[in-house]
């Protein structure tokens, strides 16, 4: 009967509860059926090829293996297979992994059943959906920090004291005097200054800090 | 004990040594008497070629001895055997020289318990005697200044005197060191031996008292085994030399010959106990070897007590004999089966009881080859136990300091392994709660706010909708408590992420209030091993809740800097550093301590500082990893 205009979704999810409560809730949705619950990764295959899911809601967290990978293999060996990731792992990075290796959405368990909803109808529609929520998700990655601009900025509080202090002409000892800190941290913290701003003299660090307006 | 084996030695070859002057040459030379001429430069003689001998078992004078049949001694020391009669000794000595000659008849046997000395010129008239010397003659009584029996031998130019010696010992064994001297070159010669002599028995006292005190300090029982070692082989020489009679006065009636003999077996009951434990033969010899060596320790010490208790008699000086041997070959027979074992201080002792050997070697080829036993071969007896001692003494001070090399090392090992139990039963239980909560826990109460929210849809009473709505908003909390605290436990798929990206994610959520955290990461990430970044996440998450939780910071940065060799991560916050803890407190707090065990298990160097312009912490992580974690092998080394 509607059979055929339903979307199909196989839900892929160990823990059994969630996988229970998913099922139910999408089979709630007039558009949507759920065609078959999976609940560890050696299934995953048989099912697709048995079932032959419009879209699949994957689980990273899965035993011995990770969901990623696992969607990885999905959408190179069914290209036509939409694939979102429905995890409790709230990790940009993983995120970011996600989108990098194709797959189509990232969703939080936890999320709202609405945004759940517009998450799927959107990746069926042929768009890709990750979740904004996912804390720091569009801040800029660690690996990217090759701008030598960007570099420039990364100083500390503490950082920034020191850069004044010695464009002011104290000494080592002053500055650990003044700081409340020993003369090996204020060493350490030059020799990490040099080393964020990739500079080697001091002239060149007063040159900075001037610039900057330190 | 060497003289002793010895002596033994030459008891079993009897036989063979009396085979080696056939009669037929005995008594064509009997009546000749070959004089032994003195020369201008003459300074010692073994007089071989030149002594005869006449024993008697009666006390007969010198006039009607002279009559008598002497027997050429044709060996440079004459061994007489064990023999209780008079032995008399003759040669005659000849000045070839226009000078007066001051010469010096030497005896170099102090055991004996009576010795006479004669002197006859051509005329066969007694020109100079000395009656009833013994080993207890006190050096002051002796006409020359020697603990052996010394008479001086004057010589006009081109005189001729003949010497006669009268020696006794009851029931024991008699050599003859025969020796004559220039009286310049015997006392020089004296002076040499002696004090050789003397500074052996000097580093036997000082080794003696040194390995004393050493062991009533630290208890380690090789070291009293060695002190008693030393002092009685000091004490053996030092009677077998006659010092303890001679100078000492120590003249107990009943010991006599005994006194040696007591201090032999005390030598040997600290040698076996020395030998076994130095060896350490328990570590690789059945345990009945061991108590073998103990029952043969104790047995010699009680034959000791049994010579303390009863006379002196020549039987129980040769038992002795035999149970020295047999105990140098027992220890033999342990350092061989040491060094079989790959015990590098067997090496040792084989090198310390080497001369012993060689000497034992050489006497044997003597008497079987009839080689000649030399002075040098006889005079060289008092130092080899001093070599002996010595070179042990230099063993038992490597193996002090081996053992505690390896004591340190077990110590050491232990530790290790105690930190890394502590940090890997720490990991193994957050994981596993981490997971718990995270997976199991997480997904229901997602379901349940889930399930909820479709109620609340369902729902047609609006106040019932609106508690609804009210109880979301603590589920959503849950939810995000339940992820923190699970992500503070174990960050999930820490190893696929790695550290940077897990303290971004991990600074992120902190809420920035009160406190700001900043993140920055500088210089090519370097992944490293699984473990060293696990517990890096751990101490800065750590330090991280410790300045959340008691700095009332207003910032607070965390940087991880890949320099080309190490990473440094530093933390920092100006908050009111240690005050926080209300007092003054130098003991660092649970967190704290559980850091510095992690920084100390991943080989990182972890410096921390706390002042009025707030905490700062430095750790440095080398890439080369000197983790801390013991490897396979160590385990299964610390099973000992």
């Amino acid at each position: 009967m509607r059979l055929t205009s339903q979307t199909r979704i196989l839900l892929v999810d160990d823990h059994h509860i969630f996988n229970e409560g998913l099922k139910r809730l999408i089979n709630e949705q007039p558009d949507y059926m759920v065609c078959g619950q999976v609940y560890q990764s050696k299934d995953i295959f048989p099912a697709i090829e048995q079932l032959r899911p419009h879209l699949i809601l994957l689980d990273i967290n899965l035993k011995g293996i990770n969901g990623i990978d696992i969607g990885k293999r999905i959408i190179k060996d069914y290209p036509g297979i939409k694939v979102i990731v429905l995890t409790m792992y709230n990790q940009a990075k993983l995120l970011e992994e996600s989108r990098k290796t194709g797959l189509h959405g990232y969703l939080l368990k936890d999320s709202t059943t609405s945004k759940l909803l517009t998450g799927i109808q959107a990746v069926l529609k042929g768009e890709f959906y990750f979740d904004s929520a996912v804390a720091g998700s569009y801040q800029s990655d660690p690996d990217e920090f090759i701008d030598t601009f960007a570099q420039k900025l990364n100083l500390t509080f503490r950082e920034i004291e020191i850069i004044r202090l010695i464009k002011n002409g104290y000494t080592n000892e002053q500055i650990a005097d003044q700081l409340h800190l020993s003369f090996f941290t204020i060493k350490t913290h030059r020799k990490n200054i040099h080393f964020k701003l990739g500079l080697s003299k001091v002239t060149e660090l007063i040159d900075f800090a001037v610039k900057n307006g330190i | 004990m060497f003289r002793l084996i010895l002596i033994l030695l030459v008891f079993l070859w009897q036989p063979a040594y009396s085979q080696t002057v056939p009669d037929k040459i005995t008594s064509k030379l009997s009546k000749q008497n070959i004089p032994f001429a003195i020369g201008p430069d003459f300074e010692k003689t073994s007089l071989a070629g030149h002594v005869y001998m006449y024993s008697t078992p009666s006390q007969e004078s010198i006039h009607s001895v002279t009559q008598k049949f002497f027997k050429l001694l044709a060996q440079e020391i004459p061994t007489v055997g064990m023999d209780s009669r008079f032995h008399w000794i003759r040669y005659t000595v000849q000045n070839n020289t226009s000078v007066e000659k001051d010469l010096i008849a030497d005896l170099r046997y102090n055991e004996f318990n009576d010795v006479c000395y004669y002197v006859l010129d051509s005329n066969q008239q007694i020109i100079y005697s000395k009656k009833h010397y013994n080993r207890e003659t006190y050096i002051s009584k002796k006409p020359v200044q020697s603990r052996f029996f010394s008479f001086p031998l004057r010589l006009g130019p081109f005189e001729s005197a003949t010497v006669y010696w009268r020696v006794y010992r009851k029931e024991s064994f008699i050599v003859l060191p025969l020796g004559l001297f220039d009286e310049e070159y015997f006392f020089t010669f004296n002076t040499t031996y002696d004090f050789f002599l003397y500074l052996s028995l000097g580093v036997f006292t000082f080794t003696f008292l040194l390995s004393l005190i050493l062991y009533l300090f630290t208890k380690y029982r090789l070291l009293l085994f060695y002190s008693g070692y030393t002092i009685s082989y000091g004490l053996t020489i030092a009677s077998m030399e006659g010092i303890l009679t001679q100078y000492f006065h120590l003249n107990i009636p009943f010991l006599e010959d005994n006194t040696k003999n007591v201090f032999i077996c005390y030598l040997n009951f600290f040698t076996i106990l020395f030998a076994v434990h130095f060896l350490e033969i328990r570590s690789f010899l059945a345990k009945w070897v061991y108590y073998f060596f103990i029952v043969q320790a104790t047995l010699v010490l009680g034959f000791g007590m049994y010579l303390l208790l009863t006379p002196f008699t020549g039987t129980s000086s040769v038992i002795l004999s035999g149970v020295a041997m047999l105990d140098m070959l027992l220890i033999l027979s342990l350092v061989i089966s040491a060094f079989i074992h790959k015990k590098r201080v067997a090496m040792l002792y084989l090198i310390a009881m080497l001369p012993l050997f060689i000497s034992a070697c050489w006497l044997i080829l003597t008497l079987t080859f009839e080689l000649e036993r030399t002075w040098f071969y006889y005079q060289s007896f008092p130092f080899l136990p001093f070599f002996e001692v010595v070179i042990l003494g230099i063993g038992l001070g490597y193996k002090l300091i081996s053992d505690r090399n390896r004591y340190l090392t077990g110590l050491n090992t232990l530790e290790k392994q105690f930190t890394s139990s502590i940090v890997n039963t720490q990991d193994a239980e957050r994981q596993r709660i981490a997971a718990d909560l995270h997976d199991d826990l997480g997904g229901t109460l997602a379901t349940i706010r889930r399930r909820l929210s479709d109620l609340r849809f369902k729902v047609k009473i609006d106040s019932v909708a609106k508690e609804l709505d009210e109880l979301d908003p603590l589920i959503k909390k849950g939810s995000d408590d339940l992820r923190r605290i699970s992500h503070n436990l174990m960050p999930p798929e820490f190893e696929r992420i790695g550290l940077a990206n897990s303290l971004k994610q991990f600074i992120a959520e902190i809420p920035s209030q009160p406190t700001s955290f900043q993140f920055i990461v500088s210089g090519e990430i370097h992944r490293l091993p699984l473990e060293i970044e696990l517990n890096s996440y751990r101490i800065v998450s750590e330090l991280v809740q410790n300045i959340f939780k008691h700095a009332q910071a207003t910032r607070a940065s965390i940087q991880l800097l890949y320099y080309s060799d190490f990473l440094r991560v530093v933390v920092e916050d100006d908050g009111i550093g240690d005050k926080s803890k209300k007092s003054y407190k130098i003991v660092p707090g649970m967190g704290l301590k559980n850091s510095i065990l992690r920084a100390d298990y991943i080989g990182a160097s972890l410096h921390r500082e706390s002042g009025e312009a707030g905490t700062s912490v430095i750790l440095d992580i080398p890439y080369r990893s000197v983790s801390n974690a013991p490897d396979k092998s160590d385990q299964d080394t610390t099973g000992r």
